[in-house]
């Protein structure tokens, strides 16, 4: 049996909530104050995601970098890699909100997109 | 709107704004309404009185975002982050994606003044500690900060003698609170609140001076943009009714009342006659609670109790009061907001 504890985000009260499982069977959870921290672990102890943000490079605009996210969330496994596929990545201006800057990042069925509007100059 | 990169000053009575920039120069505009939205700053090194050397390699969080996220450029490779503000935890974040190794945040109050997911998503997700109740006590390093001396603090914010730490680090970012950009509402001699060291608004979000708006950070810090958005959205359209003579006069103001562990409320005072059907009032409260509720009360009367099973000053929470019940309210004199604790 193993033992995980968690800080649930589902609220400013910030439950310490501990789960216990055999490999991904949850046995047990306690801890927590509402049922939101009960479905916040299981996500977070079967398939943890998050969104994340980046900076990819810029050639000949107006500022030399621009702002992206995964247009949804990845497994957090996966935020490492990710972000080093975009330290690779370099882009022509002008970029536009919303341009796909990398397609299905390290397999994920996920897109990069640019959050920001990048002028030629 | 007194903003952006111009720098403007309204005299008593006029509303002559002077403005300078870059095509124009100096010059003035009769205004017959302004909205006061200069945003609010950081607070530096120099009003946290850290001693030590003036090394390379001292940061304001907001300046290392700019620098990384719109200039492209890493501050540094060790970091230590001395306060646990939304900026300073969401640039541990960054900084360790960019590269970076965050080796600490140190925060001086017993508990963080960032939001819970904040915490969670970018210091324990990259296991970066939190160290509550500690803060810097030196900075070392002549050309370049080589490291910083961390100490725990006693219940009055002390260093107590005998925990300090170095903590080699070539960079240190502060996140240390924001402050409204108040200089222009002090010269136009508005009300103030010296909570939020912001003018004192009413449900239109107009000051006591009449025809005179804000919004945004300069009025309160906010932690989340959509409000702040929000609010700018509904000081422009109180500005427009102003010009347009839809705003009737101020007609009988009532006062809220922020007591017992509430420091603010925004707006400060509320006219019924002029609100719309309902009004959101948004506030803090001063510290720490669990399992708590937060009271309205009508001339002392507690008119609703919402329970709140935790309350953060990190946390910025809001009540939208009706305006039926307002009007229903026989002889209303005072709104008043506080926390009762179960």
């Amino acid at each position: 049996m193993e033992r995980k504890e968690f800080v649930c985000i589902g609220c400013p009260l910030g439950c310490n909530v501990t789960v216990e499982a055999e490999g991904k069977e949850i046995k047990s959870i306690t801890g927590n104050t509402c049922p939101r921290g009960a479905d916040y672990v299981t996500k977070e102890l079967t398939d943890p995601r998050r969104i994340v943000t980046s900076l990819v490079r810029v050639k000949g605009g107006e500022l030399p970098v621009v702002s992206v996210k995964t247009a949804a969330d990845i497994p957090k496994g996966e935020i490492g890699e990710c972000v080093k596929v975009l330290k690779e990545v370099e882009l022509e201006a002008p970029v536009c909100i919303g341009d796909v800057v990398v397609e299905n990042v390290c397999g994920t069925g996920v897109n990069i997109i640019a959050t920001k509007n990048i002028e030629k100059v | 709107m007194a903003g952006g990169g111009s720098k403007a000053g309204a005299q008593a009575g006029s509303k002559l704004v002077t403005v300078m920039n870059r095509q124009e120069g100096l010059y003035t505009i009769e205004a017959k309404a302004v909205i006061l939205a200069m945003g609010c700053r950081e607070r530096s090194r120099g009003a946290l009185n850290i001693p030590g050397y003036r090394p390379a390699g001292i940061y304001s969080a907001g300046t290392a975002q700019r620098y990384v996220n719109m200039e492209g450029r890493m501050p540094g490779r060790e970091i230590v982050i001395l306060g646990s503000g939304d900026i300073g935890l969401i640039m541990a974040r960054r900084m360790t994606l960019e590269g970076a190794k965050v080796k600490l945040v140190a925060e001086l109050m017993p508990y963080s003044g960032g939001l819970k997911r904040n915490i969670v998503q970018c210091l324990d997700d990259f296991d970066i500690p939190l160290k509550l109740s500690h803060t810097v006590v030196d900075i070392k390093g002549k050309e370049r900060v080589e490291a910083v001396v961390v100490a725990q603090v006693d219940e009055s914010s002390r260093p107590i003698p005998g925990t300090e730490e170095e903590v080699t680090c070539d960079t240190l970012l502060l996140s240390c609170g924001l402050i409204p950009e108040n200089e222009l509402s002090g010269n136009l001699g508005v009300e103030m609140n010296p909570a939020t060291n912001g003018p004192k608004v009413n449900e239109s979000l107009e000051t006591d001076r009449q025809g005179v708006f804000a919004c945004g950070n300069v009025l309160h810090v906010h932690d989340l943009v959509d409000y702040v958005s929000e609010e700018s959205a509904q000081a422009g359209r109180c500005a427009a009714a102003y010009l347009q003579g839809r705003l009737e006069k101020a007609g009988r103001e009532i006062p809220i009342r922020a007591v017992s562990g509430v420091r603010y409320t925004v707006p400060a005072s509320l006219d019924p006659h002029r609100m719309g059907e309902t009004q959101v009032v948004r506030f803090r409260v001063g510290s720490v609670y669990k399992d708590a509720a937060i009271e309205v009360s009508f001339n002392g009367k507690v008119v609703s109790s919402r329970k709140k099973k935790a309350l953060a000053p990190g946390e910025m929470e809001q009540v939208i009061l009706k305006k039926s019940e307002l009007e229903q309210f026989e002889g209303l004199q005072e709104i008043t907001f506080s926390v009762r604790q179960a």
